[in-house]
């Protein structure tokens, strides 16, 4: 197999390529998958002050490029489909957590958490006019669905040369088979770690347990529930979606692990969303049909 | 009279040698600078061409940029469209797989519960007992 690591939207990006593929083209098509990640994380980054979403928040109405008109409009779509549990205008709870710098810079203690900002802050896009406005002091995060999305458009790439798959830190997208059988991915359980085959779509996993840190004595963590602008605290710790593509797992898995386990495993099930819901005492639900 | 004819001889001479002299020495200085810079301001029609080129030269760097972009959109949409008709040909041909196993049960009279009745329904991904390529952790 082919595989080529780097590292992209602050975390490790894992492209993984059918070894029949012709060396060049092979070569070709990575480059090629690299180079839309790259692109997207110049889109998206809320880190990055040049990145168009950094421009976008700061200016509150601008004309955007289609890339960020699709991502933006998506996600909309998506907190409207998951009734807010996952929200884009997010970002001022995210800086009031402390989350106001990539995760790797985020300091381990520090004083007390600003304000609670919910969700629901109103934003405008018009894909027709390519504007995007944003309402009274909102801005958005992508955080929670960017990820997935570059692993979709890298994986449609890299998914001319061959069957491939693209990890982004564990967003997972795939395109067609590893040799006529699914991609085997690794996923954690309460108790040790378990590996589920993929054959199409996307996988992602969303948790609490890693990436901590505190202010002014209290635990945080990077899911923030939308309701209370604070970080979730359910009785679960980790969730592992998979959907239709990567994107949607990717907010599908921050959803159900916002919603608890019985309301999870409900909704999997209700749905047909094969999911993995790991509980704080490491209790392991396999809800949605995943068997 | 003699005296006369070698003294206008030798001028003639002198007066050819010095021509000489002085058309090698302007073809040196012609040569080592063909084109004196001018200190007339340049041909406003020359500038406007310049400035003109410079302007078109910019504006296919945005035009090749978008051509670029345009089929980038066009190779996902291609490829997003490939994955849907893979899906449609896979759905069908696990619908044909399974009215195949039907029908055959049925013509053996066996019991058609044990046919793979559900395959169309089946899920995109279960548990296997293979070695993982990669780990889908929090991101």
């Amino acid at each position: 197999m082919l595989r080529r690591e780097f590292r992209a939207m602050g975390t490790d990006v894992e492209l993984l390529l059918d070894p029949a593929v012709d060396a060049a083209e092979a070569d070709a098509a990575l480059d090629e998958a690299a180079r839309e990640i790259a692109r997207i994380e110049k889109v998206a980054s809320r880190f990055d002050r040049d990145s168009e979403l950094s421009r976008l928040n700061a200016a509150g109405t601008m004309e955007v490029s289609p890339d960020l008109m699709r991502l933006i409009t998506l996600a909309l779509q998506m907190r409207d489909a998951t009734a807010g549990r996952f929200d884009p205008t997010v970002h001022a709870a995210m800086v009031a957590a402390g989350y106001d710098r990539t995760l790797d810079e985020v300091p381990a203690d520090g004083p007390a958490p600003g304000v609670a900002q919910p969700g629901g802050g109103e934003v405008h896009a018009d894909p027709q006019q390519g504007m995007v406005t944003l309402g009274m002091g909102v801005a958005l995060d992508l955080g929670g669905i960017a990820k997935g999305w570059a692993a979709d458009r890298a994986a449609d790439l890299l998914g001319m040369a061959g069957s491939c798959l693209v990890s982004m830190g564990g967003d997972i997208a795939v395109r067609g088979s590893l040799d006529g059988e699914p991609w085997p991915i690794e996923v954690q359980h309460g108790d040790g770690t378990a590996v589920i085959g993929l054959t199409r779509g996307g996988m992602a996993t969303s948790g609490t347990d890693r990436r901590r840190w505190r202010r002014g004595g209290e635990d945080m963590h990077h899911v923030i529930d939308p309701a209370t602008g604070r970080p979730s605290r359910t009785d679960l710790v980790r969730v592992t979606a998979i959907a239709e593509d990567a994107a949607h797992a990717e907010v599908w898995a921050t959803a159900l692990l916002v919603s608890g386990a019985d309301a999870a495993a409900h909704e999997a099930d209700r749905m047909g969303m094969p999911a993995v819901l790991v509980a704080a005492d490491g209790h392991t639900t396999s809800a949605g049909g995943l068997a | 009279m003699k005296t006369t004819e070698q003294s206008k001889r030798t001028v003639r001479v002198l007066a050819i040698g010095g021509a000489v002299i002085a058309t090698a020495g302007m073809g040196v200085a012609f040569a080592s600078n063909p084109y004196p810079k001018s200190t007339q301001p340049l041909d406003p029609r020359l500038v406007a061409l310049q400035q003109r080129e410079k302007i078109v030269a910019a504006q296919a760097q945005v035009v090749n940029q978008e051509h670029d972009a345009l089929w980038r959109e066009y190779r996902l949409e291609l490829a997003q469209r490939q994955r849907e008709i893979s899906d449609v040909n896979a759905w069908n041909s696990r619908v044909r797989a399974t009215l195949a196993t039907s029908g055959s049960a049925s013509q053996g009279g066996g019991s058609s519960s044990s046919s793979s009745s559900s395959s169309g329904a089946s899920p995109s991904a279960g548990y296997v007992y293979t070695p993982p390529v990669v780990s889908s952790r929090s991101s």
